[in-house]
């Protein structure tokens, strides 16, 4: 193909090349200085890899040098494993020997990496060739789900995948040289392919967050009004966070453009950001590894908003089905799983079989493959559709469907409710119980009694939680900033004795 | 309310509230303060009890007062708050159902 983003890139480097790519701590990095560094880190990749044929494993932290080694081993032409390096050692060591890894690199000694690269040796070359031509259905990233079952799968995207959606992001977002986008995702997350990928192949500058300060309200604010951020992508947890530390500070004024993704984002939260983000205009992002962005709803600040956010437009090029029940795609209004096709989709999973998730629909536009999302979601009158929620939170409660996301939200409405987790407990007779964990904005605000009559003005009864439970302390969360309902379910597995009945005298 | 070391009295005795607050609170409100828990808080809205917590709440009458709500009784409506269960407590006692 004629230019993919990584070129787009190299052609910023050489024409703006004192330009700022990227901010990290108190360092900028200028788009020719992050290309040497490229430039050396790829042909230390050449060298450890020269089977340009098989993955290059990558395990390493966020920093600036991680971003040149991403970009060198694309130069190269390499396909890149980038999984997150949290992932404990045994499930890592089977995830890159499942993609077929020659090598694992890193940018320190450290357990499975097999090399370690320095993007700043002096005895490298800091120019060289071109990025190497690459067929436009050629693997660049193979990036992995979230693994919240069981091992991540490997979802590899072509650089045509990457370099379309990035020509995608840069016109919705309007990222331009000189545009300042704030990357809070860790780098092996797909929000990069926005924050970070797009940002540099349309020569803006990607602010980049420290993830092992990402809870730091302060410094979050910092980095967006000191650096001009314009674009802010990220999870709910992030734009809360925005709005605890604008407390008694002046507004931001400078955010055009804030993406919610990953989450939905609750009422308490959009609320927030009313006083905090003036001038932004909001976006709902529906997307997923697999596929990437596939619809965007730009919520109008001057209506009313309403929670659940819908999920709006499907993107120019998407296709998509919602089917029903019956296995057959609804044309009025309804319930089912959402399927797209998307212009930036992977081919499919490289370590797990692919055909439970991908295929054609009968009802679908011949010949194109449908990702099943797992989403369950509401087509409405006006054909605007909305998620419930994941067909795998979707549980039976005393015969009646009930998804657990739907009642979280439902309960993080509540003014009082800071944190939500809801989890269904296998139980012999309703088949599921739900228990919910919340945590107050003030202990003792609010009152069992109170949130189930509150549940019960907003849902069925089989929705409402067995038991609701508030704590003190933060919920706990994943490394992506999602709330780890696995650890919630695992700590109630051990104390389930207590809900037991007693016995009545 | 202190156990009681004898046979149930022959005349019925009174069904406290606070008695089945107490109850419904343990059972099936853990952590809650059983004076929290107005009379008429609807307990089938909200999910507290099913049909399940109905039944339970009749063996539990018939444990602690010695009263048996007669299956035509054993309706939902009549177990809906603590109110409610006070007035279906009293009305299976003044009738066969008590022993």
């Amino acid at each position: 193909m004629t230019g993919t983003f990584v070129t787009r890139f190299a052609q910023h480097a050489a024409t703006r090349p004192a330009a700022p790519a990227l901010v990290w701590e108190d360092r900028t990095i200028g788009y020719a200085e992050l290309y040497a560094m490229a430039c050396r880190a790829r042909a230390q990749v050449e060298t450890a890899a020269p089977d340009a044929s098989r993955p290059v494993g990558l395990r390493m932290r966020k920093s600036p040098e991680a971003v040149a080694l991403v970009l060198g081993a694309l130069m190269a032409g390499r396909r890149i494993l980038l999984p997150s390096h949290e992932l404990p050692d045994t499930p890592a060591k089977e995830l890159y020997e499942q993609a077929g890894c020659g090598v694992v690199l890193g940018l320190a000694a450290g357990p499975l990496i097999d090399q370690v690269v320095d993007p700043h040796t002096v005895s490298g070359s800091a120019g060289g060739p071109p990025p190497t031509p690459v067929a436009d259905d050629a693997i660049g990233f193979m990036l992995t789900t979230s693994g919240s079952t069981g091992l991540p799968k490997i979802v590899p995207l072509s650089f045509g995948a990457v370099t379309r959606f990035t020509a995608w992001g840069a016109e919705t977002f309007g990222i331009t040289p000189g545009t300042a986008v704030l990357n809070y995702a860790p780098l092996n997350f797909d929000l990069c392919l926005l924050d970070v990928w797009t940002t540099l192949a349309y020569g803006g500058t990607v602010v980049l967050v420290d993830p092992d300060r990402g809870a730091s309200a302060g410094y979050l604010r910092d980095l967006v009004v000191d650096h001009r951020v314009s674009l802010i992508q990220g999870v709910p947890l992030l734009f809360q966070l925005l709005v605890e530390a604008a407390a008694g500070e002046e507004p931001l004024a400078g955010p055009e453009h804030l993406v919610f993704a990953g989450d939905s984002m609750p009422a308490r939260v959009l609320a927030g950001l009313f006083t905090v983000f003036p001038k932004a205009r909001w976006y709902n992002n529906y997307g997923c590894t697999e596929t990437n962005n596939s619809f965007l709803h730009e919520v109008d600040r001057a209506r009313p908003v309403r929670t659940p956010l819908p999920i709006g437009r499907p993107l120019p090029g998407v296709s998509w089905l919602v089917v029903g029940g019956n296995g057959r795609a609804l044309t009025g209004p309804g319930q089912g799983e959402l399927l797209v096709n998307t212009p930036f989709q992977t081919t499919g999973y490289t370590n797990v079989p692919s055909e439970e998730k991908f295929g054609p629909h009968p009802d679908g536009v011949p010949g194109l493959v449908y990702y099943h999302s797992g989403d369950i979601a509401t087509r409405h009158e006006d054909g605007s559709l909305s998620i419930l929620g994941r067909t795998d939170f979707m549980v039976k409660v005393r015969g009646f469907q009930v998804s657990t996301q739907q009642v979280e939200g439902i309960l993080l409405d509540h003014p009082a409710v800071v944190e939500a987790a809801v989890v269904a407990i296998p139980d012999p007779v309703a088949g599921h119980r739900l228990h919910a964990r919340l945590r107050l904005a003030e202990p003792g605000s609010v009152g069992v009694l109170a949130l189930r009559q509150y549940c019960a003005e907003r849902t069925v009864r089989a929705a409402i939680p067995g038991v609701i439970e508030t704590v003190a302390d933060p919920l706990p969360r994943t490394s992506t900033g999602k709330i780890d309902r696995n650890r919630i379910r695992e700590s109630l597995a051990g104390a389930s004795i207590s809900h037991a009945p007693r016995g009545s005298s | 309310m202190s156990a009681q070391p004898h046979p149930a009295p022959p005349t019925a005795p009174a069904v406290s509230e606070d008695d089945i607050a107490a109850f419904v609170v343990e059972r099936f409100l853990p952590g809650v303060d059983a004076a929290e828990l107005d009379a008429e808080y609807d307990l089938l809205a909200t999910a507290v009890i099913d049909s399940l917590g109905v039944l339970r709440i009749a063996e539990w009458l018939a444990d602690r007062y010695r009263i048996v709500v007669p299956d035509t009784e054993l309706t939902s409506r009549n177990f809906r708050s603590v109110g409610a269960i006070r007035s279906t407590a009293e009305r299976a006692a003044a009738g066969e159902g008590h022993v």
